[in-house]
Protein backbone atom coordinates (compact mmCIF):
# COMPACT_ATOMS: atom_id res chain seq x y z
CA UNK A 1 0.00 0.00 0.00
CA UNK A 2 1.13 3.30 -0.68
CA UNK A 3 2.13 5.99 2.47
CA UNK A 4 -0.47 8.61 1.08
CA UNK A 5 -3.55 5.49 0.93
CA UNK A 6 -2.01 4.35 4.92
CA UNK A 7 -2.34 8.43 6.12
CA UNK A 8 -5.77 8.68 4.75
CA UNK A 9 -7.00 5.82 6.37
CA UNK A 10 -5.97 6.49 9.81
CA UNK A 11 -7.43 10.17 9.07
CA UNK A 12 -10.56 8.63 8.04
CA UNK A 13 -10.23 6.53 10.71
CA UNK A 14 -10.18 9.24 13.39
CA UNK A 15 -13.00 11.12 11.59
CA UNK A 16 -14.96 8.39 12.28
CA UNK A 17 -14.50 7.83 15.72
CA UNK A 18 -15.66 11.24 16.86
CA UNK A 19 -19.11 9.87 15.18
CA UNK A 20 -22.44 10.69 18.04
CA UNK A 21 -23.11 7.12 19.70
CA UNK A 22 -25.07 7.58 21.63
CA UNK A 23 -28.25 6.42 20.02
CA UNK A 24 -26.23 3.25 18.51
CA UNK A 25 -25.60 2.64 22.98
CA UNK A 26 -27.90 0.15 24.79
CA UNK A 27 -26.37 0.93 28.37
CA UNK A 28 -28.40 3.11 30.70
CA UNK A 29 -26.62 6.26 32.72
CA UNK A 30 -25.62 7.70 29.19
CA UNK A 31 -27.37 10.98 28.83
CA UNK A 32 -30.17 11.18 25.99
CA UNK A 33 -30.59 14.02 23.31
CA UNK A 34 -34.10 12.81 22.60
CA UNK A 35 -36.44 14.87 24.50
CA UNK A 36 -38.80 14.21 27.49
CA UNK A 37 -42.74 14.79 26.74
CA UNK A 38 -43.24 15.35 30.31
CA UNK A 39 -41.42 18.60 30.59
CA UNK A 40 -43.36 20.29 27.93
CA UNK A 41 -46.38 23.23 29.27
CA UNK A 42 -48.39 22.53 26.49
CA UNK A 43 -48.18 18.44 28.01
CA UNK A 44 -50.58 19.90 30.91
CA UNK A 45 -53.12 20.90 28.51
CA UNK A 46 -53.87 16.47 27.39
CA UNK A 47 -54.73 16.46 31.70
CA UNK A 48 -57.07 20.25 31.85
CA UNK A 49 -58.24 22.43 29.81
CA UNK A 50 -57.99 25.44 32.07
CA UNK A 51 -54.32 25.25 31.78
CA UNK A 52 -54.39 27.88 29.31
CA UNK A 53 -55.59 29.99 31.83
CA UNK A 54 -51.59 30.14 33.38
CA UNK A 55 -50.22 33.61 33.93
CA UNK A 56 -53.61 35.26 32.37
CA UNK A 57 -54.71 37.81 34.20
CA UNK A 58 -57.82 36.82 36.17
CA UNK A 59 -60.88 37.76 35.21
CA UNK A 60 -64.55 36.29 35.45
CA UNK A 61 -67.19 35.46 33.19
CA UNK A 62 -71.02 35.43 34.13
CA UNK A 63 -72.23 32.31 34.82
CA UNK A 64 -74.13 30.72 32.10
CA UNK A 65 -76.45 28.42 34.36
CA UNK A 66 -79.79 31.30 34.77
CA UNK A 67 -79.82 31.24 30.56
CA UNK A 68 -79.68 27.43 30.18
CA UNK A 69 -82.48 26.96 32.91
CA UNK A 70 -84.72 29.81 30.92
CA UNK A 71 -84.49 27.60 27.73
CA UNK A 72 -87.37 24.96 26.93
CA UNK A 73 -84.65 21.73 26.51
CA UNK A 74 -82.41 22.15 29.27
CA UNK A 75 -81.33 19.86 30.99
CA UNK A 76 -80.32 18.19 28.38
CA UNK A 77 -80.05 14.85 30.19
CA UNK A 78 -83.91 14.69 30.26
CA UNK A 79 -83.82 13.59 27.11
CA UNK A 80 -80.25 12.66 26.49
CA UNK A 81 -80.65 9.89 29.25
CA UNK A 82 -80.39 5.91 29.80
CA UNK A 83 -83.31 5.82 27.22
CA UNK A 84 -81.23 7.39 24.31
CA UNK A 85 -78.24 6.07 23.66
CA UNK A 86 -75.50 8.58 22.13
CA UNK A 87 -75.58 7.91 18.01
CA UNK A 88 -72.31 9.28 17.30
CA UNK A 89 -72.89 9.20 13.57
CA UNK A 90 -72.35 12.42 11.24
CA UNK A 91 -75.46 13.75 9.99
CA UNK A 92 -77.62 16.09 9.69
CA UNK A 93 -80.54 15.77 12.52
CA UNK A 94 -84.32 15.06 11.21
CA UNK A 95 -86.21 14.70 13.94
CA UNK A 96 -85.09 16.96 16.83
CA UNK A 97 -83.04 19.88 16.63
CA UNK A 98 -83.70 20.27 13.02
CA UNK A 99 -83.75 23.96 13.69
CA UNK A 100 -80.31 24.21 14.52
CA UNK A 101 -78.21 25.56 11.21
CA UNK A 102 -74.65 25.28 11.69
CA UNK A 103 -72.82 27.62 9.56
CA UNK A 104 -69.70 27.88 11.47
CA UNK A 105 -66.50 25.54 10.09
CA UNK A 106 -67.87 24.82 6.77
CA UNK A 107 -68.70 21.49 7.54
CA UNK A 108 -65.68 20.37 9.25
CA UNK A 109 -67.54 19.87 12.35
CA UNK A 110 -71.01 19.04 13.29
CA UNK A 111 -72.75 18.58 16.60
CA UNK A 112 -70.88 16.43 19.06
CA UNK A 113 -67.55 18.48 18.21
CA UNK A 114 -68.37 20.36 20.77
CA UNK A 115 -71.10 19.19 22.57
CA UNK A 116 -70.49 16.35 25.03
CA UNK A 117 -71.63 12.86 23.93
CA UNK A 118 -71.72 10.91 27.29
CA UNK A 119 -73.60 14.20 28.72
CA UNK A 120 -75.55 16.64 26.98
CA UNK A 121 -75.14 19.13 29.89
CA UNK A 122 -71.92 20.21 29.01
CA UNK A 123 -69.53 20.88 25.99
CA UNK A 124 -66.93 19.02 25.31
CA UNK A 125 -63.12 19.62 24.23
CA UNK A 126 -61.11 18.03 21.61
CA UNK A 127 -59.04 16.28 23.72
CA UNK A 128 -62.24 14.91 25.24
CA UNK A 129 -62.36 16.75 28.49
CA UNK A 130 -65.15 17.88 30.30
CA UNK A 131 -65.97 21.90 29.31
CA UNK A 132 -69.00 23.69 31.36
CA UNK A 133 -71.12 26.44 29.50
CA UNK A 134 -69.67 29.27 31.56
CA UNK A 135 -66.37 27.93 30.31
CA UNK A 136 -66.96 27.71 26.29
CA UNK A 137 -64.52 30.31 26.18
CA UNK A 138 -62.07 27.22 26.71
CA UNK A 139 -63.46 25.96 23.71
CA UNK A 140 -63.58 28.42 21.40
CA UNK A 141 -59.94 29.14 21.97
CA UNK A 142 -59.14 25.78 20.76
CA UNK A 143 -59.16 27.16 17.23
CA UNK A 144 -59.84 30.74 17.41
CA UNK A 145 -56.51 30.86 19.75
CA UNK A 146 -55.17 34.18 18.83
CA UNK A 147 -58.44 35.61 19.90
CA UNK A 148 -58.42 33.99 22.94
CA UNK A 149 -55.31 35.73 23.75
CA UNK A 150 -56.38 39.12 22.72
CA UNK A 151 -59.49 38.23 24.62
CA UNK A 152 -57.82 37.62 27.86
CA UNK A 153 -55.73 40.54 27.67
CA UNK A 154 -58.60 42.96 26.74
CA UNK A 155 -58.07 43.23 22.74
CA UNK A 156 -61.13 41.68 21.90
CA UNK A 157 -64.38 41.21 23.65
CA UNK A 158 -65.68 43.70 26.10
CA UNK A 159 -64.94 44.69 29.87
CA UNK A 160 -67.76 45.14 32.17
CA UNK A 161 -68.29 47.69 34.84
CA UNK A 162 -65.03 48.71 35.64
CA UNK A 163 -62.15 49.45 34.42
CA UNK A 164 -60.16 48.78 37.92
CA UNK A 165 -61.73 46.91 40.10
CA UNK A 166 -62.83 42.53 39.49
CA UNK A 167 -62.07 41.91 35.87
CA UNK A 168 -65.69 41.08 34.42
CA UNK A 169 -65.59 39.93 30.95
CA UNK A 170 -68.25 39.09 28.31
CA UNK A 171 -68.23 35.37 27.40
CA UNK A 172 -68.18 34.61 23.60
CA UNK A 173 -71.48 33.78 23.27
CA UNK A 174 -72.77 37.00 24.55
CA UNK A 175 -72.31 38.62 21.05
CA UNK A 176 -71.22 35.38 18.41
CA UNK A 177 -74.45 32.40 18.18
CA UNK A 178 -72.27 29.65 18.60
CA UNK A 179 -73.91 27.96 15.51
CA UNK A 180 -73.99 31.29 13.65
CA UNK A 181 -71.02 33.57 15.15
CA UNK A 182 -71.55 35.76 11.95
CA UNK A 183 -72.31 39.52 13.06
CA UNK A 184 -75.55 40.06 12.12
CA UNK A 185 -75.70 43.95 9.72
CA UNK A 186 -78.40 46.29 11.11
CA UNK A 187 -79.60 49.73 11.06
CA UNK A 188 -77.42 52.28 13.01
CA UNK A 189 -79.19 54.72 15.45
CA UNK A 190 -80.43 58.12 14.49
CA UNK A 191 -78.80 59.85 12.18
CA UNK A 192 -77.19 63.31 13.56
CA UNK A 193 -78.71 66.71 13.50
CA UNK A 194 -77.42 69.13 11.42
CA UNK A 195 -76.04 72.14 13.60
CA UNK A 196 -78.27 74.86 13.35
CA UNK A 197 -78.23 77.33 10.94
CA UNK A 198 -76.01 75.10 8.55
CA UNK A 199 -77.02 72.65 5.55
CA UNK A 200 -75.32 69.10 5.16
CA UNK A 201 -71.84 69.63 3.26
CA UNK A 202 -71.71 67.83 -0.24
CA UNK A 203 -68.89 65.94 -0.60
CA UNK A 204 -66.30 66.91 -2.86
CA UNK A 205 -64.37 64.34 -4.73
CA UNK A 206 -61.34 65.98 -5.08
CA UNK A 207 -58.55 64.83 -7.63
CA UNK A 208 -55.60 64.24 -4.98
CA UNK A 209 -52.46 61.93 -5.59
CA UNK A 210 -52.02 60.51 -2.14
CA UNK A 211 -52.64 57.03 -1.12
CA UNK A 212 -54.54 58.68 2.11
CA UNK A 213 -56.69 60.95 0.12
CA UNK A 214 -57.79 58.51 -2.47
CA UNK A 215 -61.84 57.92 -2.36
CA UNK A 216 -63.17 55.32 -4.26
CA UNK B 1 -83.86 142.93 37.03
CA UNK B 2 -81.02 140.81 38.87
CA UNK B 3 -84.11 139.19 41.47
CA UNK B 4 -86.51 138.39 38.49
CA UNK B 5 -82.89 136.88 36.54
CA UNK B 6 -82.27 135.13 39.99
CA UNK B 7 -85.62 133.63 39.78
CA UNK B 8 -85.87 132.63 36.94
CA UNK B 9 -82.43 130.93 37.51
CA UNK B 10 -84.06 129.39 40.52
CA UNK B 11 -87.33 128.16 38.54
CA UNK B 12 -84.37 126.61 35.71
CA UNK B 13 -82.77 125.15 38.36
CA UNK B 14 -86.07 123.30 40.02
CA UNK B 15 -87.24 122.30 36.57
CA UNK B 16 -83.75 120.30 36.28
CA UNK B 17 -83.98 118.89 39.36
CA UNK B 18 -86.97 117.77 38.87
CA UNK B 19 -86.54 116.53 35.72
CA UNK B 20 -83.57 113.91 37.01
CA UNK B 21 -85.50 113.16 39.88
CA UNK B 22 -88.12 112.00 37.53
CA UNK B 23 -85.83 110.30 35.41
CA UNK B 24 -84.28 108.36 38.74
CA UNK B 25 -87.39 107.51 39.45
CA UNK B 26 -88.14 106.11 35.94
CA UNK B 27 -84.84 104.35 36.49
CA UNK B 28 -85.40 102.53 39.83
CA UNK B 29 -88.90 101.84 38.71
CA UNK B 30 -88.06 99.84 35.68
CA UNK B 31 -85.06 97.97 37.20
CA UNK B 32 -88.17 96.91 40.09
CA UNK B 33 -90.02 96.04 37.00
CA UNK B 34 -87.35 93.91 35.66
CA UNK B 35 -86.26 92.52 38.79
CA UNK B 36 -89.41 91.04 39.48
CA UNK B 37 -89.53 89.67 36.21
CA UNK B 38 -86.26 87.61 37.10
CA UNK B 39 -87.68 86.47 40.18
CA UNK B 40 -90.82 85.21 38.32
CA UNK B 41 -88.94 83.46 35.42
CA UNK B 42 -89.98 85.25 32.87
CA UNK B 43 -86.89 85.61 30.89
CA UNK B 44 -85.64 82.07 29.87
CA UNK B 45 -82.53 80.80 31.69
CA UNK B 46 -81.36 84.55 32.09
CA UNK B 47 -77.89 84.07 34.09
CA UNK B 48 -80.21 85.54 37.13
CA UNK B 49 -83.20 83.58 36.91
CA UNK B 50 -84.53 82.38 39.89
CA UNK B 51 -81.82 83.19 42.19
CA UNK B 52 -81.55 85.55 45.14
CA UNK B 53 -79.37 88.56 45.61
CA UNK B 54 -76.85 86.20 47.33
CA UNK B 55 -76.25 83.91 44.88
CA UNK B 56 -75.72 86.39 42.63
CA UNK B 57 -73.29 87.83 44.40
CA UNK B 58 -71.33 84.96 45.16
CA UNK B 59 -71.93 84.05 41.08
CA UNK B 60 -70.41 87.26 40.02
CA UNK B 61 -67.45 86.82 42.69
CA UNK B 62 -67.35 83.44 42.00
CA UNK B 63 -63.42 82.44 41.19
CA UNK B 64 -61.59 79.95 38.40
CA UNK B 65 -62.25 76.47 39.84
CA UNK B 66 -57.76 75.73 39.95
CA UNK B 67 -58.54 79.27 42.68
CA UNK B 68 -61.07 78.35 44.91
CA UNK B 69 -60.81 76.95 48.20
CA UNK B 70 -62.58 73.87 49.23
CA UNK B 71 -64.66 75.88 51.02
CA UNK B 72 -65.74 78.26 48.00
CA UNK B 73 -65.88 75.33 45.56
CA UNK B 74 -68.55 73.41 48.13
CA UNK B 75 -70.59 76.47 48.42
CA UNK B 76 -70.08 77.19 44.09
CA UNK B 77 -71.57 73.47 43.94
CA UNK B 78 -74.68 74.32 46.51
CA UNK B 79 -75.29 77.50 44.61
CA UNK B 80 -75.44 75.50 41.19
CA UNK B 81 -77.81 72.93 42.92
CA UNK B 82 -79.93 75.78 43.90
CA UNK B 83 -80.15 77.34 40.16
CA UNK B 84 -80.34 73.79 38.59
CA UNK B 85 -83.36 73.15 41.13
CA UNK B 86 -85.40 76.16 39.52
CA UNK B 87 -84.32 75.82 36.11
CA UNK B 88 -84.71 71.92 35.55
CA UNK B 89 -86.97 71.15 38.84
CA UNK B 90 -84.99 68.46 39.27
CA UNK B 91 -82.33 67.71 42.36
CA UNK B 92 -79.43 67.61 40.19
CA UNK B 93 -76.06 66.83 42.46
CA UNK B 94 -73.18 68.13 41.78
CA UNK B 95 -70.06 66.67 42.76
CA UNK B 96 -66.36 67.32 42.81
CA UNK B 97 -64.19 64.18 42.69
CA UNK B 98 -60.27 65.32 42.51
CA UNK B 99 -58.18 62.93 39.90
CA UNK B 100 -57.25 59.45 40.99
CA UNK B 101 -53.62 59.02 41.98
CA UNK B 102 -51.07 57.13 39.66
CA UNK B 103 -53.96 57.07 37.08
CA UNK B 104 -53.20 58.66 33.16
CA UNK B 105 -56.54 57.71 30.94
CA UNK B 106 -56.02 56.09 27.73
CA UNK B 107 -58.39 55.09 24.96
CA UNK B 108 -58.28 52.48 22.41
CA UNK B 109 -60.77 51.74 19.41
CA UNK B 110 -60.61 48.72 17.32
CA UNK B 111 -61.74 49.61 13.62
CA UNK B 112 -62.33 45.83 12.78
CA UNK B 113 -64.93 46.18 15.41
CA UNK B 114 -66.83 49.37 14.92
CA UNK B 115 -69.31 49.01 12.73
CA UNK B 116 -71.34 52.20 12.71
CA UNK B 117 -73.68 51.57 15.40
CA UNK B 118 -73.78 54.81 17.21
CA UNK B 119 -74.73 53.37 20.25
CA UNK B 120 -71.60 55.09 21.84
CA UNK B 121 -73.01 58.65 20.95
CA UNK B 122 -76.52 57.34 22.05
CA UNK B 123 -75.14 56.40 25.66
CA UNK B 124 -72.71 59.56 25.61
CA UNK B 125 -76.15 62.47 25.14
CA UNK B 126 -78.19 60.09 27.76
CA UNK B 127 -75.63 60.55 30.49
CA UNK B 128 -74.13 63.70 30.08
CA UNK B 129 -76.98 65.83 30.23
CA UNK B 130 -76.65 67.46 26.44
CA UNK B 131 -78.77 69.50 24.74
CA UNK B 132 -81.03 67.88 22.36
CA UNK B 133 -82.49 71.21 20.59
CA UNK B 134 -79.82 72.13 19.06
CA UNK B 135 -78.55 68.63 19.32
CA UNK B 136 -75.30 68.23 20.64
CA UNK B 137 -73.49 65.24 20.89
CA UNK B 138 -69.36 65.04 21.72
CA UNK B 139 -68.72 61.46 19.21
CA UNK B 140 -69.12 61.69 15.65
CA UNK B 141 -68.67 58.36 13.48
CA UNK B 142 -67.21 59.16 9.99
CA UNK B 143 -67.90 56.78 7.44
CA UNK B 144 -64.62 56.43 5.32
CA UNK B 145 -64.05 54.22 2.28
CA UNK B 146 -61.43 51.44 2.77
CA UNK B 147 -58.06 51.86 1.51
CA UNK B 148 -58.07 55.20 2.50
CA UNK B 149 -58.05 57.87 5.40
CA UNK B 150 -59.59 60.82 4.02
CA UNK B 151 -61.37 62.34 6.99
CA UNK B 152 -62.53 65.30 4.50
CA UNK B 153 -64.51 63.50 2.33
CA UNK B 154 -66.21 60.81 5.12
CA UNK B 155 -69.51 61.20 5.45
CA UNK B 156 -70.84 61.56 8.98
CA UNK B 157 -74.43 61.48 8.31
CA UNK B 158 -74.97 58.62 6.94
CA UNK B 159 -78.45 57.57 7.02
CA UNK B 160 -80.29 55.42 9.71
CA UNK B 161 -82.49 53.53 7.14
CA UNK B 162 -79.49 51.72 5.64
CA UNK B 163 -78.00 48.82 7.16
CA UNK B 164 -74.63 49.02 8.81
CA UNK B 165 -71.33 48.70 7.90
CA UNK B 166 -71.67 48.72 5.06
CA UNK B 167 -69.65 47.42 1.75
CA UNK B 168 -66.63 49.28 1.19
CA UNK B 169 -66.65 51.27 4.43
CA UNK B 170 -65.19 51.21 7.69
CA UNK B 171 -66.11 53.53 10.74
CA UNK B 172 -64.13 55.97 12.76
CA UNK B 173 -65.84 57.33 15.44
CA UNK B 174 -63.95 60.63 16.62
CA UNK B 175 -64.12 62.22 20.36
CA UNK B 176 -62.37 64.52 22.39
CA UNK B 177 -58.65 62.40 22.23
CA UNK B 178 -57.74 64.39 25.74
CA UNK B 179 -54.41 65.56 23.91
CA UNK B 180 -51.23 65.65 25.85
CA UNK B 181 -49.66 68.65 24.19
CA UNK B 182 -53.32 70.41 23.91
CA UNK B 183 -53.75 73.25 21.68
CA UNK B 184 -57.18 74.14 22.95
CA UNK B 185 -55.99 74.87 26.13
CA UNK B 186 -52.70 76.82 24.47
CA UNK B 187 -55.58 79.04 22.63
CA UNK B 188 -57.81 79.88 25.34
CA UNK B 189 -57.42 83.04 26.27
CA UNK B 190 -58.56 82.83 30.12
CA UNK B 191 -57.49 79.45 30.65
CA UNK B 192 -61.07 78.03 31.20
CA UNK B 193 -59.80 74.62 29.71
CA UNK B 194 -56.98 72.70 31.01
CA UNK B 195 -55.35 69.25 31.19
CA UNK B 196 -55.87 67.57 34.71
CA UNK B 197 -53.57 65.15 36.49
CA UNK B 198 -55.21 62.03 35.50
CA UNK B 199 -54.89 62.86 31.25
CA UNK B 200 -58.40 64.44 31.13
CA UNK B 201 -59.09 67.75 29.68
CA UNK B 202 -61.49 69.79 31.24
CA UNK B 203 -63.14 73.03 31.37
CA UNK B 204 -64.56 75.07 34.01
CA UNK B 205 -67.97 76.22 32.07
CA UNK B 206 -68.25 79.35 34.55
CA UNK B 207 -65.09 80.63 33.71
CA UNK B 208 -65.48 79.91 29.79
CA UNK B 209 -66.69 83.65 27.88
CA UNK B 210 -67.60 81.64 24.93
CA UNK B 211 -65.14 83.03 22.54
CA UNK B 212 -64.75 79.77 20.64
CA UNK B 213 -60.79 79.81 20.29
CA UNK B 214 -60.56 76.33 21.49
CA UNK B 215 -63.02 74.92 18.76
CA UNK B 216 -60.71 76.71 16.00
CA UNK B 217 -57.74 75.32 17.54
CA UNK B 218 -59.00 71.77 17.47
CA UNK B 219 -57.42 69.29 14.76
CA UNK B 220 -60.17 66.95 15.97
CA UNK B 221 -63.18 68.97 15.77
CA UNK B 222 -64.23 67.72 19.09
CA UNK B 223 -65.40 70.97 20.68
CA UNK B 224 -69.06 71.84 20.76
CA UNK B 225 -70.38 75.31 21.31
CA UNK B 226 -74.06 76.00 23.12
CA UNK B 227 -74.93 78.70 20.28
CA UNK B 228 -78.07 78.36 21.54
CA UNK B 229 -79.82 78.10 25.22
CA UNK B 230 -80.13 74.21 25.63
CA UNK B 231 -82.93 71.88 26.10
CA UNK B 232 -83.10 69.34 28.21
CA UNK B 233 -85.66 67.22 29.21
CA UNK B 234 -86.50 66.42 32.28
CA UNK B 235 -86.69 62.38 31.60
CA UNK B 236 -83.11 62.98 29.95
CA UNK B 237 -81.65 64.68 32.74
CA UNK B 238 -78.95 62.78 34.70
CA UNK B 239 -78.96 63.68 38.09
CA UNK B 240 -75.59 62.52 38.86
CA UNK B 241 -73.48 65.05 37.70
CA UNK B 242 -69.72 66.50 38.20
CA UNK B 243 -68.81 70.23 38.43
CA UNK B 244 -65.99 69.95 35.22
CA UNK B 245 -68.51 67.89 33.51
CA UNK B 246 -71.77 66.56 32.92
CA UNK B 247 -73.44 69.22 34.96
CA UNK B 248 -75.85 71.12 33.06
CA UNK B 249 -74.63 73.85 30.62
CA UNK B 250 -76.45 77.31 29.57
CA UNK B 251 -76.07 79.42 26.35
CA UNK B 252 -72.32 80.67 25.77
CA UNK B 253 -69.89 77.90 26.98
CA UNK B 254 -67.88 75.09 24.82
CA UNK B 255 -68.45 71.31 25.98
CA UNK B 256 -66.71 68.39 25.12
CA UNK B 257 -66.03 64.29 25.94
CA UNK B 258 -64.61 64.55 29.21
CA UNK B 259 -63.67 60.89 29.86
CA UNK B 260 -66.81 60.53 31.59
CA UNK B 261 -65.04 61.83 34.59
CA UNK B 262 -68.19 61.58 36.95
CA UNK B 263 -68.03 57.78 36.00
CA UNK B 264 -64.58 57.09 35.73
CA UNK B 265 -63.25 58.65 38.31
CA UNK B 266 -65.22 56.50 40.31
CA UNK B 267 -63.85 53.23 38.97
CA UNK B 268 -66.70 53.10 36.17
CA UNK B 269 -65.94 52.66 32.67
CA UNK B 270 -67.32 55.37 30.14
CA UNK B 271 -70.69 55.55 28.60
CA UNK B 272 -69.54 55.12 25.13
CA UNK B 273 -67.31 52.12 25.85
CA UNK B 274 -70.29 50.45 28.00
CA UNK B 275 -72.66 51.01 25.33
CA UNK B 276 -70.71 49.93 22.52
CA UNK B 277 -72.21 46.25 21.74
CA UNK B 278 -69.07 44.85 20.06
CA UNK B 279 -66.55 45.16 22.73
CA UNK B 280 -64.69 47.98 20.07
CA UNK B 281 -63.67 50.39 22.68
CA UNK B 282 -60.52 49.99 25.35
CA UNK B 283 -60.40 51.94 27.86
CA UNK B 284 -58.12 51.73 31.05
CA UNK B 285 -55.52 53.30 32.85
CA UNK B 286 -52.11 53.91 31.04
CA UNK B 287 -49.56 53.89 34.50
CA UNK B 288 -51.01 50.09 34.73
CA UNK B 289 -49.16 48.29 33.14
CA UNK B 290 -51.05 44.64 33.04
CA UNK B 291 -54.20 47.14 31.74
CA UNK B 292 -56.07 46.29 28.44
CA UNK B 293 -55.00 49.63 27.15
CA UNK B 294 -51.48 48.72 27.25
CA UNK B 295 -51.72 45.40 25.89
CA UNK B 296 -53.25 46.78 22.62
CA UNK B 297 -51.12 49.58 22.78
CA UNK B 298 -47.98 47.03 23.01
CA UNK B 299 -49.29 44.24 21.07
CA UNK B 300 -51.41 45.84 18.08
CA UNK B 301 -50.83 47.52 15.17
CA UNK B 302 -52.17 51.10 16.56
CA UNK B 303 -51.94 54.71 14.81
CA UNK B 304 -53.18 58.20 16.20
CA UNK B 305 -54.58 60.62 13.96
CA UNK B 306 -52.83 63.68 12.55
CA UNK B 307 -49.68 62.70 14.40
CA UNK B 308 -48.15 65.21 12.76
CA UNK B 309 -49.63 67.90 14.50
CA UNK B 310 -47.45 66.59 17.74
CA UNK B 311 -50.78 67.20 19.84
CA UNK B 312 -49.95 63.77 21.27
CA UNK B 313 -53.59 62.64 21.94
CA UNK B 314 -54.57 59.74 24.24
CA UNK B 315 -57.03 57.76 21.68
CA UNK B 316 -55.39 55.45 19.73
CA UNK B 317 -57.09 53.36 16.96
CA UNK B 318 -55.91 49.92 16.35
CA UNK B 319 -56.96 46.65 14.05
CA UNK B 320 -57.18 43.34 14.65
Amino acid sequence: MDFKAFISSILLLACLSILPLNGLLAEEGIPSTRSNPEDFEAAEQLSDPKAVLKGVPAFSVDDRTPFLESLDYYPCTDCHGEDQPPNPKVRTLEEEHDTVKLVHGAGRFWCLTCHDTQNRDNLVSLKNQKITFTDSYLLCGQCHFQRQKDFFYGAHGKRKESWRDEKKLTNCTECHNPHVPQIKKRPPVATPKVRTGLKPMKTVKHASEKPWSKSH
Amino acid sequence: MNKNNKSNDMHQKQTSCISRRAALKTIGLGAAVSGAAVVHGAVDSSPTQGIDFSDMVGNFFQDHYKKMSTDEIREALARLERRYKVLYDAEIKVKNLPPLNNVLYGYALNLNKCKGYRECVKACTEVNNQSIEPEIQYIRVLEMDRGSMNLEESNHYYDDSQEVPKDGKFYMPVQCHQCANPPCVKACPTEATWMETDGIVVIDYNWCIGCRMCINACPYWARRFNWQAPVLPKERINTDTHFLSNRPREKGVTEKCFFCLQRTREGQMPACQEACPTGARVFGNLLDAGSEIRYVLENKDVFRLKEDLKTDPKFWYYTD
